[in-house]
């Protein structure tokens, strides 16, 4: 979709990009780019993108490869900015969360001038959390 | 003419209410987690007439929905009873004294004669359209703001109007997967909508939009 940014993602990091083709044209264009191609799956690129970040964190882009993450219990957290325009079409971010889908936490809300920065914690393994009923006692009685 | 602001509770993915909306289960499956938030609060358990209840930024918001508001319009998915012509043993989901304490609007393609209520609660069934239930409910609201609760149907025909001032979403991090999807049949590109104020709770995010006129 970017076309690569030219063979330097503005984070300026190394890209492990998901695909079922790798654009042996694209790579003849760009050969000192950090980019590399996976094409054995989700996992294997999470899995080299980590032993590449080391200490630091891996970020993944893109609403599916962002939804196998998520389906496969490997996102930690998720950053979203909702801008209040509607698009009436187009492609989701949260399509299909799959049998199990995954607790999330809040852990952010930022205001900020057309824009809502959201922040949220993949709850991965956590105890039942717990469920709030119409007529139950109150907490502080 | 004051206020004609919308709320209701969302999932992250969009929904007001789950797969399989049923009688016994009118939320959809997973939906009733989406007003979890609010049974615990101060503010809700007084207009059930129980004591007790958490304070802070959830029940400050929800304090403030309410607050000011004159009347109250809803459509008949989100009153409930089913479809077709009303059985009149079908009184909404509130038991005798509902929550609202003012007029309530239900829109409706089948008459039924207002229904009163313990505690303040009237309904009245409006069956001819949209503007005619807000006119209705600006008479009744005395100078007061107007509320719009659901369900989607409704809130969709209101906003493709251009009728609602502003709108409140409280989005729970779930995800439903499915059922009734809010955002839609609004057509074109919709109205434009500002941001005014995020506020975090305990297992809700509350936006605030200002929803600009288009006429």
């Amino acid at each position: 979709m970017a076309n690569g940014w030219g063979g330097r993602h503005p984070i300026d990091a190394p890209v492990f990009v998901v695909t079922h083709n790798v654009p042996q044209d694209w790579i003849e264009q760009n050969k000192d780019a950090p980019f590399t191609f996976v094409t054995d799956g989700v996992e294997t690129a999470v899995e080299k993108a980590k032993q590449s970040a080391g200490d630091k964190i891996v970020g993944v882009g893109g609403a599916n490869v962002a939804q196998q993450c998520l389906r496969l219990g490997l996102l930690d957290e998720i950053y979203t900015q909702l801008v209040p325009v509607l698009l009436g079409g187009g492609v989701r971010l949260f399509d299909d969360p799959g049998t199990t889908a995954p607790e999330l936490e809040t852990t952010r809300v930022v205001d900020a001038p057309g824009v809502t920065h959201i922040t949220f914690r993949v709850v991965n393994d956590s105890p039942a959390r717990k469920r709030h009923h119409p007529f139950e006692a109150p907490a502080n009685a | 003419m004051r206020k004609f602001k919308f709320n209701i509770s969302m999932s992250l993915d969009g929904y007001i209410a789950g797969p399989n909306q049923t009688l016994e289960n009118p939320l959809g499956e997973g939906g009733e987690q989406l007003h979890e938030w609010v049974f615990p609060l101060k503010s809700w358990r007084e207009t059930h007439g129980m004591s007790g209840g958490e304070t802070g930024a959830n029940d400050d918001v929800l304090r403030e929905m309410f607050a000011d508001v004159g009347s109250y319009i809803m459509g008949r998915n989100m009153f409930g009873g089913g479809p077709g012509p009303w059985r009149d043993e079908w009184k909404g989901w509130w038991g005798d004294s509902p929550p609202y304490h003012m007029p309530v609007f239900v829109l409706t393609h089948h008459p039924r004669d207002p229904l009163s209520m313990q505690g303040g609660t009237t309904f009245f069934f409006v069956t001819d359209g949209i503007e005619s239930a807000l006119q209705q409910a600006k008479e009744a609201a005395g100078g007061k703001d107007i509320l719009l609760g659901g369900g989607a149907n409704v809130a969709q025909q209101y906003l493709a109007a251009g009728l609602i001032d502003e709108m409140d979403l409280h989005i729970v991090p779930i995800l439903l997967g499915g059922g009734e999807r809010l955002l839609e049949n609004i057509g074109g590109s919709g109205p434009k909508i500002e941001p005014v104020r995020a506020i975090e709770g305990p297992g809700v995010v509350h936006l605030k939009y200002r929803i600009a006129k288009t006429t």
